[in-house]
């Protein structure tokens, strides 16, 4: 009878996680659709960026090299672990850095106390001039919601795998009992 | 204190065509280190899967990246790769590009999720 009542709660665990992976799954799917129109969408401001300033002054040539001054990211990413029924499963969450302005109080930090793993980043911007067209700053704030969309999907898909292994274990369970 | 506090966590890497890897670090996600490593990829035609391999196992192989984004196309080339990763962190996402659009039943993570319903895919 116990043995039996346990049986039926596996089943039941079993069926509550198959379904809760299949949301996620949906979940994932929806996401990296949006994410899609969102890298299009900055897509095209870059292409319009090119078409304004130049083919090769929107391009890879623009971006730092190993040779370049090391800097900072301005958008990291947050690890902790949540403990989902004995798997854990690392949580993403955004850590914003704001790009610092040279002011001189800044310049004098840089020169004196700052090694160079320690150096503030600037504005990516600037890496493609002074004056740069709207369309670029546009395609910027498409690539900013990219990159915090990147995170939720990251976290969906942690907890998906983790889902997958509890039902992997309850599966092997009710095999075993069989 | 501010400077300090700016070095705090961990970094989302690329790997991708010049339009991603360019959108993504205008999206402020680049950084260089200190030993003067990117934490980005442009892939070209130019670029062989030998180093796509090499850079995706460098990028797994780093503590400070907690996230790999790649282009699904990309992910395509070093497939055996992506599918042998199989630990949490860094945590590997398949983006699509403006050329390749996202096709889910390429995607290692739900290939492997559909997995658990279908016996024969375990």
């Amino acid at each position: 009878m116990v043995a039996e009542m346990s049986d039926i709660k596996d089943e039941s665990r079993l069926d509550s996680v198959g379904l809760k992976a299949l949301e996620l799954m949906q979940q994932v799917i929806e996401k990296k659709m949006r994410l899609q129109e969102l890298i299009k969408a900055g897509s095209i401001n870059l292409a319009k960026s090119r078409y304004i300033m130049g083919n090769r002054n929107v391009s890879v040539s623009q971006l730092p090299t190993e040779d370049s001054v090391p800097f900072w990211a301005l958008r990291k990413v947050e690890n902790s672990y949540s403990n989902e029924n004995g798997i854990k499963t690392p949580v993403f969450t955004l850590l914003v850095n704001q790009p610092l302005k040279k002011t001189k109080s800044v310049e004098a930090n840089v020169s004196e106390g700052c090694t160079e793993d320690t150096r503030p980043s600037s504005d990516p911007l600037h890496w493609f001039g002074v004056l740069v067209p709207q369309n670029m700053r546009v395609a910027q704030e498409a690539f900013k919601k990219a990159v915090d969309l990147s995170i939720e999907i990251a976290n969906l898909q942690s907890h998906l795998e983790a889902l997958r292994i509890e039902f992997c274990a309850l599966k092997f369970e009710k095999m075993k009992l069989t | 204190m501010a400077l300090h506090s700016a070095a705090k966590g961990k970094l989302i890497a690329v790997i991708g065509d010049e339009d991603t890897c360019v959108g993504f670090l205008l999206g402020g996600v680049g950084e260089i280190n200190k030993n003067r490593q990117p934490n980005f990829m442009v892939v070209d035609r130019n670029t062989s899967i030998s180093e796509i391999e090499e850079c995706f196992k460098r990028f797994v192989k780093r503590d400070d990246i907690d996230i790999i984004l790649i282009n699904q196309n990309v992910a395509e080339m070093v497939r055996h790769c992506i599918d042998s990763h199989t630990q949490p962190v860094p945590a590997v996402l398949e983006i699509p590009s403006k050329d390749h659009p996202y096709d889910a039943s390429k995607d290692s993570i739900l290939r492997r999720a559909k997995g658990m319903f279908n016996p024969d895919d375990v």
